[in-house]
């Protein structure tokens, strides 16, 4: 007998035994749908892609995505608008912060990286919490860290050079002024509870802009943003 | 080609397709979500995601037989549910269980079904998931936590306890 033929048999096997545990099935708990998850549900018939798209997207995804992408779509734009001498390029800042609107837009400039990012980790992790993602890009490290209940803590840090440009949305936020280490830093305080709360600093002698974010108060990022150090094993 | 059939779910066609998918079998899966997770709001998280996975592999809805088709959706649901359980509850489903013996018992083909039906959770996701909705072993591995490794060992267990019993018992299915 062949796997296929094998498989075949077994597919029904598993359907059978599916129908009768079906069948014998007791009066357990009753699905008593809430009005969240009809108002889910009927989004969902309306436009299973659209759903599903918003649903593979939380907010601090989007965030991160809109930093990456910004990367990409601002390249082209930014080095033809900004013509510096090499340098000039060297002996000027290499970021600058422009606020239109709601956001909060962090403009870099210099050469990109000619070596791969170093790995960072929050070695201060609150309890619970383990590294569950880390994409790595060029210039660019998005670490993300979740916790039995699905509680997400995330590091991304990003090379600072031409062409690349973080945005942070501040229409949730309070701005304040914070010390990382001995870094000037800014925390980004969520107005609404729930929503995550992020902390940015910027490391000129690294070239590194660093941020966390959860749902933390300020002093307890403002201890995992101190933590941050280089991974003692290779990522 | 995926493209296509996703392509279908933008269009009105796909769409009711989709809908009559829901309407038909969505009472059943909120009631094998319910009846793993004993809590409505996780039931309704298994649910959604679910789905998610529905409108993810839409493609091979149109690959399985109609009659098939709710064993398809029950499993995947069944997955979902254990994977919220593992996250509440690690232990719940990463406990070592022994693969049962049993294959001497069997004389027919429904002591076959019902062998298979009591064969530990573990053994039986990994089979359905496996078979049924056609994962890999990474697949599997990541939705249940368990390493690749003890996917396949427990798959290539399941279909050994088949081959033997279909040898000895001479069943033509």
């Amino acid at each position: 007998m062949t796997d296929q033929e094998l498989d075949r048999i077994m597919r029904r096997v598993l359907i059978d035994s599916m129908k009768l545990e079906e069948e014998g099935e007791d009066k357990g708990p009753v699905f008593e749908p809430s009005l969240r998850h009809r108002r889910r549900m009927r989004a969902m018939l309306a436009n299973p892609l659209g759903w599903l798209r918003g649903r593979e997207r939380p907010p601090w995804r989007q965030a991160v995505r809109r930093a990456a992408v910004f990367l990409v779509v601002c390249g082209m734009t930014l080095a033809g608008a900004m013509a510096f001498s090499p340098a000039a390029r060297t002996a000027m800042v290499r970021w600058v912060v422009e606020r239109p609107g709601n956001d909060i837009d962090y403009v870099y400039a210099g050469e990109q990286s000619p070596e791969a990012l170093p790995q960072y980790e929050i070695t201060a992790l609150p309890e619970g919490f383990v590294e569950t993602i880390r994409d790595i890009t060029p210039s660019f490290v998005d670490v993300i860290y979740e916790n039995e209940s699905g509680d997400i803590l995330y590091l991304d840090y990003i090379y600072m050079h031409q062409g690349a440009l973080t945005s942070f949305n501040i229409s949730d936020a309070d701005v304040f002024d914070v010390t990382v280490g001995q870094l000037p830093g800014t925390f980004f305080k969520a107005r609404t509870p729930g929503n995550m709360s992020t902390l940015r600093w910027i490391d000129q002698d690294l070239n590194l802009h660093f941020s966390v974010g959860g749902c933390f108060e300020k002093d307890v990022l403002l201890h995992i943003a101190e933590s941050v150090s280089l991974c003692k094993t290779p990522k | 080609m995926l493209s296509f059939y996703l392509a279908a779910l933008e269009s009105g066609g796909g769409r009711e397709m989709f809908a009559e998918i829901y309407q038909r079998h969505h009472i059943k899966m909120e009631r094998a979500a319910i009846k793993i997770l004993r809590d409505q709001s996780a039931a309704e998280d298994a649910v959604q995601n679910a789905f998610m996975q529905v409108i993810r592999h839409f493609e091979k809805i149109y690959e399985i037989p109609c009659e098939e088709l709710p064993f398809w959706l029950i499993s995947i649901v069944k997955n979902e549910a254990l994977m919220l359980l593992r996250k509440r509850d690690r232990t719940a489903t990463l406990k070592e269980e022994r693969f049962p013996g049993g294959a001497e018992d069997v004389s027919d083909y429904t002591a076959l079904v019902e062998l298979f039906r009591s064969l530990p959770d573990t053994y039986r996701r990994v089979l359905e998931m496996k078979v049924l909705l056609g994962y890999t072993d990474k697949e599997i591995a990541g939705h249940l936590g368990i390493s690749e490794t003890a996917v396949s060992t427990r798959a290539s267990r399941g279909r050994q306890l088949l081959r033997e019993i279909l040898e000895k018992e001479g069943f033509q299915l």
